[in-house]
Formats: structure tokens, sequence, C-alpha cells
């Protein structure tokens, strides 16, 4: 009886939930049908909430082709995203460039981090409300840290700093350290690949700014710099790259007028209040899918599984 | 120190056989587990996932209007 109970408020719960999101969902749709009419361009609401991967690209392609052939070369992206594969990234800007043949505008209500910052650079204007954040283009190397059990993120600007250390440790005779130092690094020519990789990036946003954002010859120096700069200039890669450094290093970025910018922000409120309400339905069908597994299934599972928990994690269960 | 460990342990054991019995996994349903004390522990067990079976990562399209979402999967390799 109290389990029948218990049951009937939790389909009433996801009932209200799923009500409130197709609420929200019809706000959303007006919100972009209102910034549509104001800008006066086609709108494609890139808000992944994923990295941006080559699967994506695919996607992307299929609706431009299905529901943008009407856009006659304007378009504008509204873009939320932290980043992603960067050569996806750079197909995807191509891929906008078609649909945007004569102009290609993005706008940024919060976030367009790392590659989602080389899909920004495509465009012609980069409209950023006064929070919206760009980051630098150091690509991230992410590797288990088999010491200390936990996820490490670096980037192939670290790899020349910490060089950077250990020679000075060693010229100031503390030899055995940078000896200890040298003996922890990664075989050469691994962090060779990875030193190589940080190229990437500057490599694909020159291309992307000398075809369109930056392409007029006098701009060459900007050009240069800016692609530096985001490559290598910065030197953490959550760098808060704000409109006001995006101006400073040259891009071609320019405030939200007032009125887009209720409307962008109130999407982005919008958009971020359904992700919370999708996520605690999220975490309701998790445990249902938990509940119903097999008994016995967990004893089942692949020693391989154990074996690696105790080599990335060699402290577990091991009392402190 | 040791309670983290031991909520990294249950959730892998459970999302290991989630994986197992479904044939793949999201990584979203991994983070929503009320397992983990920190976006850390989550990542860390999608990446042990990752290596301590065959599989494959894709990116799933879950909605097209009025804003396209997609989420990223751990599928077991054939």
């Amino acid at each position: 009886m109290a389990e029948t109970k218990k049951e009937s408020s939790k389909s009433l719960k996801i009932r209200k939930a799923k009500k409130q999101i197709s609420d929200l969902n019809k706000q959303i749709d007006q919100k972009l049908k209102d910034l549509q009419k104001i800008r006066k361009a086609r709108l494609f609401p890139f808000f992944s909430g994923v990295e941006i991967t080559p699967s994506i690209v695919d996607d992307i392609f299929d609706d431009l082709r299905n529901n943008y052939k009407d856009c006659n070369g304007h378009l504008d992206v509204i873009i939320d995203s932290g980043g992603g594969d960067i050569d996806a990234a750079y197909n995807l800007s191509m891929l906008f460039r078609k649909f945007g043949s004569k102009e290609l505008n993005f706008i940024v209500p919060r976030w367009a981090k790392s590659a989602a910052t080389l899909l920004v650079c495509s465009g012609n204007k980069i409209l950023m409300s006064p929070v919206a954040e760009l980051g630098p283009l150091d690509p991230q190397i992410t590797q288990i840290n088999p010491l200390e059990g936990r996820m490490e993120q670096f980037s192939p600007l670290h790899i020349r700093s910490t060089l950077e250390m250990i020679r000075e440790e060693f010229n100031s005779g503390n030899e055995k350290l940078a000896t200890g130092l040298m003996e922890r690094l990664q075989f050469p020519i691994t962090l060779g690949g990875f030193v190589k990789s940080s190229e990437i990036g500057q490599q694909y946003v020159t291309r992307l700014l000398e075809t369109r954002m930056l392409s007029d010859p006098k701009e060459k120096n900007t050009l240069e710099n800016v692609a530096k700069q985001l490559a290598t200039g910065y030197a953490n890669h959550g760098f808060c790259i704000n409109i006001d450094e995006a101006k400073s290093l040259g891009l071609k970025v320019c405030e939200l007028g007032d009125d887009e910018l209720n409307i962008v922000w109130e999407l982005h409120r919008l958009n971020r209040k359904k992700g919370k309400i999708e996520d605690e339905i999220r975490e309701d069908d998790i445990m249902d899918k938990i509940k119903s597994l097999p008994p016995g299934l967990l004893d089942k599972l692949p020693p391989v599984l154990r074996e690696k928990l105790q080599e990335v994690t060699p402290t577990i269960n091991k009392k402190e | 120190m040791t309670s983290k460990y031991i909520t990294q342990n249950i959730g892998l054991k459970l999302a290991g056989a989630l994986l197992v019995y479904h044939g793949e996994l999201s990584v979203n349903d991994i983070r929503a587990m009320p397992f983990f004390s920190s976006s850390d522990e989550s990542e860390l067990v999608i990446k042990v996932l990752e290596t301590s079976f065959k599989t494959e990562r894709y990116t799933r399209k879950v909605t097209s209007q009025p804003i396209p979402q997609w989420e990223d999967v751990i599928r077991l390799k054939k």
C-alpha cells in the first residue's frame, strides 16, 4: 500500500516536471522567434550542453539542410558551449559559413569556451552579453593519475613550463631534484606530440579569421597576434576572455543591444531552468534503472573492473 | 579520504553493472548518480569504465525542438 502511494507520488512528480519542461519549451520557442524578428536573420540555437563532436556535425548538417535553406546567406547562431573536439569545431564552422555565406554572426549569452571559441571566430561578428566568456585554444589532455587515483587535465603549455622548471633546478645545482622530476616525465615522443598539438588551434583560428572576420590585408598583424594569443598567450585554459578582453585582442565583438540582451538572457535563464528539471528527472530514472538490475549482477562484473579500480585508487578500502 | 573512494566504488560498480546490462550508458546518467561528492569522482568513474571495458563513445541527439540537445553515451563494443 505504502509502495503504491510512493509510486503514485513519484509519477505525479514526474508528470509535473514534464509539464514544466513543456511550458519552458514553449517560452524558449517564443523567445527564439522574437530574437529572429529583431535580428532579421534566421537563428540556429546551439545550446549543445555536450562537447562538440563529429556526430553533432552530422546532426547539424541534417538540420541546416532540412530547415535553413531559406536563410538567404544570413545566419545567426546563438551558442552556449564549453568546447569539445577542435577538428569537429572547425568542420562545424565551415558548415555554418555555407549557410551564412553573406553574413554569419554568433551570439554568446554566457559561454563559448575552448573549441567553441574557435567556432565563433568563424563569423563576421561576435555579439556578447556583459558576462559572456570566450577562452583560450590550447588543447586539454585528460588522463588518470595512477599515483593519486584522480583525473588530471593539463595543457601542452604546462609541458614547456615543467621542462623550464627542471632546467632551472638543474642549473641551480639541484641535480638530484631535477633528475627525480625527469624520471617522472612521460615518453619523450609522447611529450613532443602533446607540445605539437598546441599548434593546431593556432592554425585553425588563423584560417578562419583571415577568411572572414579579419580578412582585410591591413589586419594581418592583428590576425597573427589574436591567433598566437588565443593558442599560447594565456596561463590557464579557463581564462575568462570577456567582451573587453576580446575587443582588446582585436576580435570583432560587440555588446548586445538592450532588446536583444533581454531576450538572449531570458533564453539562457529558461534553458538553465529546464536543464535543472531534466537533471532531477534523470536522477530518478537512474535510480529506477539501478533498482531493476538483476540480483547478483554486481558480483558478476569482470575482474578487470575491480583490478582497474585498485590500480587507479590504490588506497581503496584501506582504513586511515 | 576513505569515504571518497568508497563512494567511487559504489558508483563505479553500479555504473559498470548498468553498462554491462544495457550495453550502453549515458554520461549524464553517471553524473546524475547520487553517490559522488564532486564532479571529479564521476569523471574518474567515466574514465575508468571507458578503459576497463572495450567501449566507444558516441553523441546521441535527444531532442530537436525548440533547441537541439545531445548526450554523450558510452557503448560496449561488440
